[in-house]
């Protein structure tokens, strides 16, 4: 059975559920309400695309396609996109026999990302250990403790506890390491490779309403970051008419639809980013990440900063008329280099580039407090660097005119 | 603080507290949420520790509700979440506690939500609607309040049956076989008997 008759087959199910008219309502006025369904691939790539807007239409309890005690979870998004919280439920996931529990500890990481990091970082088996930004010097004490030999985390958190990997004599035993959350600059990959000679580095690619759905096994440095989809979803490049883009090379919207079990399936689900086919020897699909879809958002470490809170406060700041560039660069950081939010001003101004730049870091909070046991870490803010027009190497960049300056 | 820990024998994972390496059942229960998620939904407004989330999923997953916990920064988020689901109890350390009071009050969602506090050792109980409980480290109930001891807003416990309790003067000594033993914890407290409606004969009181 091929993939797009099993999508078919989940188009099937989802449509005749008695649990939930969710898919009846959405394909409602289409030949798919009536139950004809696609029988062929072309005809597949005409079922209708589901985005979150379409799901955060309808409650949680509308969209349950199994008994809520088969529910193990209900996680949200985190609302840093400006769409709002979409509640996801999660069926149970049971971990493999033989599977050594996580590693604990003051470490920010759901359980669920543990149960899907075992079960798909390549390595059954592992003694898992997250990093911790807050406190390094635990994470390689529980590290070395416990025996750990595979580091999960955002990249900028494994390079902020490598020195003290490194110091307890841990940091050459991680064999496996899998970087969630953050897009990984080559200097990062080259520091990683540094610290931890040993790791074999993993990127993950998902999000809370989806799960884990590719792998990015890093290759040699400098080689391109392909993502493999995981075998329990089909993904699709779609244009904006919901088209699946088939050509190596070619550009498209990164569409899901989900194989396996779940309390929610999705169906042609949208997920805001925009990625690359690539080719593979095996038919099964691949793809480089290119950019979200929403321009009006810079995706930093740490959060979602908007284009027009940008504008906010550097009309607040500023006071007079400038345009300006919002990219994601390396910038210094302890531990290494880090991607972070760069404002380029364009054009003349009379202020003080520098104390623009610490009046909009004041400005711009991305993550509220953040609680620990050992004591509560203020606001998070957008590390910012003001530069002049000239000299500049982003790695995705917005362009923004301000608006009405004399708010 | 000082333990003197023996690693148990299943599952566990460690938990760095306070200065010590802690290796944790994983199987611990925590009975007061258990019996909250058997009347209804519990939402977990906690710090994202391991200890925590895992000990929350099994004791709302052993009665077949699911688990729902947020991050106290995302606690205004947690609370939008109540428009899509019916929430009954909630759980959080009491440091955040009244914000979360006062949000569910501008919701109108006080009077619904039974709220389960967490306190440390000693920490003295909040003022208010709620039902207190002392954990050792996080998600280890040691003294809890039935909704009794809770209704008279004084620093007065049940202690937990899953340890030995020895008073000497003031001093109480907390022992888990096979564990701990003799843990002294900070602060000076009285042991009373009680013939609590709850069924619960001992109470403890910080003093």
């Amino acid at each position: 059975m091929s993939k797009y008759d099993e999508a078919v087959q989940v188009l099937q199910k989802v449509i005749e559920s008695p649990l939930s008219d969710f898919y009846r309502d959405f394909y409602r006025g289409t030949p798919i309400a009536l139950g004809e369904y696609p029988n062929t691939k072309q005809e597949w790539e005409r079922v209708p695309t589901l985005t979150k807007a379409d799901l955060m239409r309808v409650p949680l309890h509308k969209r349950l396609f199994v008994p809520m005690a088969d529910i193990e979870s209900i996680v949200t998004t985190s609302g840093t996109t400006g769409a709002g919280l979409l509640a996801t439920p999660r069926l149970a996931q049971h971990l493999p026999p033989g599977t050594p529990p996580p590693v604990g500890g003051s470490v920010v990481l759901s359980f669920h990302y543990f149960l899907h990091i075992t079960q798909s970082l390549l390595a059954p088996g592992a003694r898992i250990i997250a990093g911790d930004r807050l406190a390094p010097e635990q994470s390689a004490t529980l590290a070395k403790a416990a025996g750990a030999d595979a580091l999960v985390g955002p990249v900028s958190v494994l390079l902020a506890c490598a020195p003290a990997f490194t110091r307890a004599g841990v940091a050459g035993s991680i064999r496996h390491m899998l970087l969630v959350s953050e897009r990984c600059t080559a200097l990062q990959e080259e520091l990683l490779r540094k610290h931890y000679p040993h790791a074999t580095i993993v990127a993950n690619y998902g999000m809370t309403e989806t799960g884990i759905i590719a792998l990015c096994p890093f290759g040699a440095p400098g080689a391109p970051k392909i993502h493999h989809a995981l075998p329990h979803y089909v993904v699709e490049l779609v244009d904006e008419h919901g088209t699946a883009q088939h050509a190596p090379g070619s550009v498209g919207e990164i569409t899901i639809t989900t194989l396996g079990p779940a309390a929610c399936p999705l169906v042609r689900y949208r997920t805001g980013d925009i990625g690359k086919r690539v080719a593979t020897d095996n038919g099964q699909v691949a793809f480089e990440f290119v950019s979200r879809a929403n321009e009006g958002s810079v995706r930093i470490p740490g959060g979602t900063i908007f284009l027009l809170e940008l504008e906010r406060a550097l009309r607040t700041v500023l006071g007079e008329p400038a345009d300006f560039e919002a990219t994601v660069d390396e910038v210094p950081a302890p531990g290494g280099p880090k991607p972070a939010l760069v404002i380029t001003l364009i054009g003349s101004s009379p202020h003080d580039l520098g104390r623009t730049a610490a009046e909009l870091a004041g400005a711009l909070r991305v993550n509220g407090a953040r609680t620990y046991h050992d004591g509560v870490v203020a606001g998070l803010y957008a590390p910012l660097f003001c530069k002049t027009e000239d000299a500049h190497a982003s790695l995705g960049r917005k362009r923004r005119h301000l608006r009405d300056l004399r708010v | 603080m000082q333990f003197a820990w023996d690693a148990p024998t299943g599952p566990h994972d460690l938990v760095y507290h306070q200065g010590a390496l802690l290796p944790l059942s994983i199987d611990e229960p925590w009975e007061t949420v258990t019996k909250a998620a058997a009347q209804g939904t519990v939402l977990g407004i906690l710090p994202p520790l391991p200890q925590y989330v895992m000990r929350l999923l099994r004791a709302v997953r052993s009665v077949g509700k699911p688990l729902i916990t947020f991050p106290p920064e995302k606690s205004q988020g947690a609370l939008a979440l109540m428009r899509q689901l019916p929430i009954t109890a909630l759980v959080a350390e009491a440091q955040d506690m009244p914000a979360l009071y006062a949000a569910l009050t501008e919701r109108g969602h006080a009077n619904t939500v039974a709220l389960h506090a967490i306190l440390t050792p000693h920490e003295a109980p909040l003022p208010g609607p709620y039902v207190h409980e002392v954990h050792l480290v996080p998600s280890m109930v040691i003294l809890y309040q039935c909704a009794h001891l809770a209704a008279q807003n004084k620093p007065h416990f049940h202690p937990s049956r899953r340890f030995v309790w020895e008073v000497e003067g003031t001093a109480a000594y907390l022992t888990a076989a096979g564990r701990f033993a003799r843990h002294q914890l900070p602060g000076t407290y009285k042991l009373e008997e009680t013939n609590c409606p709850c069924g619960e004969t001992q109470s403890l009181l910080y003093i």
